[in-house]
């Protein structure tokens, strides 16, 4: 019974999750008219609303119109009106209700607030979970037994003056099936929503590792996988001693209330913590997961681009496992999702937001193309119109048009436009140094644990610095020869840098060791001061006097 | 690093020495799990002949920091050379530490 309830669930999610499917490839069949059509329903549906009638959405009826009525816009034109919408007043922006709103990961003393209405928390849930489980389901067949999975995604929200509450979009996509939940995931209620600090990687995998029969594993973002994996191969021995007697260890923190609770669903369990000993004794050389949780079948999680470095770690821990790569998506929308396994290309979803597109070598363009005049290879920056009140809205990715499903473009994230480093016109992405700083790790066999680059603008003429944490130190006395072999790496991600070094327009590139354990005190810092888990992204451009400080304070001096 | 411990009444006086570091942070948190577990703890780290603290070792003052506010307890930092306050100042610790 214990077994079927999850298999249920699961299966009546993946049943949708089919239909989904079906409608998705009549979506992308006629993906650009599906578009268009929905940015005409909604700018008809928003007409009455403040922004509406002041862009005259009413007598908008073509592409053309729209582009030539509505100016480009960014956060801080909707800043006021969201002020107003958090102070009660309604049909500012959307006719939709307004369910939640987004805290983003930008800022940590003024996180922008989106809002989020019930439409597109509904395309979430739709996408998300039941075509993201079916395109699971559809691939891996009976190796998926259905069972339950270890949900990293915490919900902590606050309450903002109209009753609403305010988190992460992960979180309030979690808190949309919170009545499925427990009986999806391992971790229970206390730990999903969590209203005191406590130490969570130990309870997630309290109860996980409980589970034989662990089905899966999601996270928001890879990185929050690997960071409990590295917790699991330091904390082994605890872990295991508590589930050998059926105890939490007094060390760990935990409220009482919640300690108390929690161990009402804890029994001794010493054939399980025999089985767990006599797997992490053998060491974590060879991968620990399908040892220790032999019917997990997948993890699902953001881990492409910037994240690529934490999913190589997981990768180690997983052995064969495969990955769903999950969605490209941000507060404001959810925008492509991953149609197989293993893929990191994302097809973008018709009938979720209207998307217009800037080439993205002509930035400072009022131009925009739509989806059907792409061409595959090229970068563009995405230009939105979300079911939430957004409207030709500058999210600043920009993404790679890398092949087509039907009719619709397959995309993956290149970089962000305000992540772009560019000292002397040389506009360095973040692809451009994960390429170089991984091509540096196998030309010097070193293991990567993090990295960033840095404008270094105090020197005449500018450098790049490129920050380094590796899992073991290489030796000092090379590091001359590191440094050319990241200036030479650097050279061919982007030429235009190796160019501007050789006619001195910029200074040769320097190295940074930082200290171990630098990007996760960055992590844990985050945390404590307010930024949920589930929205760390990895720091890959050290742009602010606050990570300048920070990570400059822990190089490696030594 | 050597780590020295005396109780004052109710407070907890850590006296270190040496480095706090990837390789002796590990330790240090062992020893102190005992005094930053209790409700309400008073402790005082004494870093007058510590010369040195690395990232891992600012993971762990973290966390015992962050217990001392869940467990409405106490952490002061006393003694501080000038080259470990200038990290502290630099990675924001200044701000979330009680230093003296």
């Amino acid at each position: 019974m214990i077994k079927l309830i999850p298999q249920m669930v699961y299966s009546l999610n993946i049943k949708k999750g089919y239909k989904k499917i079906e409608n998705f490839d009549y979506l992308t069949e006629n993906a650009p008219e599906i578009n268009k059509q929905l940015m005409l329903d909604m700018l008809k549906k928003n007409a009455d609303t403040e922004y509406g009638k002041r862009y005259h959405f009413d007598q908008i009826t073509t592409i053309e119109d729209y582009k030539k009525m509505v100016p480009f816009s960014i956060y801080d034109d909707y800043a006021p009106y969201i002020e107003r919408m958090i102070a009660g007043e309604t049909d500012l922006l959307t006719k939709d209700p307004i369910v939640h709103y987004a805290l983003t990961s930008g800022s940590v003393d003024n996180p922008k607030k989106i809002p989020v209405s019930e439409q597109t928390v509904k395309l979430y849930r739709e996408y998300a979970t039941q075509f993201s489980f079916a395109i699971i389901a559809r691939a891996l067949g009976k190796k998926w037994k259905r069972g339950r999975g270890l949900n990293l995604m915490e919900v902590k929200f606050e309450t903002l003056p109209n009753g609403l509450f305010a988190g992460s979009i992960s979180g309030r996509g979690v808190y949309s099936i919170k009545n499925l939940l427990f009986l999806m995931f391992t971790s229970p209620k206390e730990i999903v929503f969590p209203t005191e600090i406590m130490d969570t990687k130990y309870a997630h995998l309290r109860f996980a590792l409980m589970d034989r029969n662990l089905s899966y594993i999601v996270s928001a973002f890879m990185t929050g996988i690997s960071d409990l994996m590295k917790y699991m191969e330091t904390n082994w021995e605890l872990l295991v001693n508590d589930i050998e007697k059926g105890t939490i260890d007094p060390d760990i923190k935990i409220p009482d209330n919640v300690k108390a609770q929690l161990l009402t669903q804890i029994k001794p369990n010493p054939k399980r913590a025999a089985e767990l000993r006599k797997e992490f004794e053998k060491g974590f050389e060879t991968p620990i997961i399908p040892r220790i949780w032999p019917e997990l079948a997948f993890v699902h999680a953001i881990g492409s681009g910037g994240f690529s470095v934490y999913t190589d770690k997981m990768r180690h821990y997983l052995g064969d496992i495969p990955i769903y790569f999950s969605i490209y998506a941000a507060s404001e929308s959810i925008m492509a999702i991953c149609n197989e396994m293993e893929t990191q290309e994302f097809v973008l979803i018709p009938d979720s937001a209207f998307y217009e597109f800037i080439p993205a070598d002509q930035e400072d363009s009022e131009e925009t193309l739509t989806m059907e005049q792409l061409e595959t290879g090229k970068d563009y920056e995405i230009v939105l119109t979300n079911t939430s009140g957004f409207y030709r809205y500058r999210i600043k990715d920009v993404v790679r048009v890398v092949g087509w499903y039907k009719n619709c473009p397959k995309i993956k994230f290149v970089y962000r436009l305000n992540q772009m480093v560019s000292i002397a016109g040389e506009k360095t992405t973040e692809e451009c140094i994960s390429w170089a700083v991984k091509e540096f790790a196998k030309a010097t066999d070193c293991e990567l644990v993090d990295y960033s680059v840095y404008a270094d603008v105090a020197v005449s003429p500018g450098r790049y610095v490129i920050f380094i944490e590796l899992e073991k130190p290489l030796p000092k006395e090379r590091y001359d020869a590191y440094r050319l072999i990241m200036e030479e790496k650097l050279g061919k991600a982007n030429p235009s840098i190796g160019s501007k070094v050789k006619s001195g327009v910029l200074s040769p590139s320097e190295i940074s060791f930082v200290q171990e354990e630098t990007y996760a005190l960055y992590r844990d810092l985050m945390i404590m001061r307010g930024i949920s888990a589930n929205q760390l992204k990895p720091v890959r451009v050290i742009d602010t006097l606050v990570k300048e400080n920070f990570f400059f304070a822990l190089v490696d001096k030594e | 690093m050597k780590i020295d411990v005396k109780q004052d009444g109710e407070i907890f006086v850590v006296e270190l020495e040496g480095r706090m570091d990837t390789n002796t942070s590990p330790e240090f948190q062992k020893e102190m799990e005992a005094y930053y577990s209790k409700e309400g703890f008073n402790m005082i780290l004494d870093f007058d002949r510590l010369d040195f603290v690395s990232s891992a070792g600012l993971r762990v003052l973290l966390l015992i920091q962050k217990k001392s506010k869940a467990l409405n307890g106490s952490l002061v930092i006393k003694n501080v050379k000038p080259e470990i306050q200038e990290v502290f100042d630099m990675t924001g610790f200044s701000d979330i530490l009680t230093i003296e």
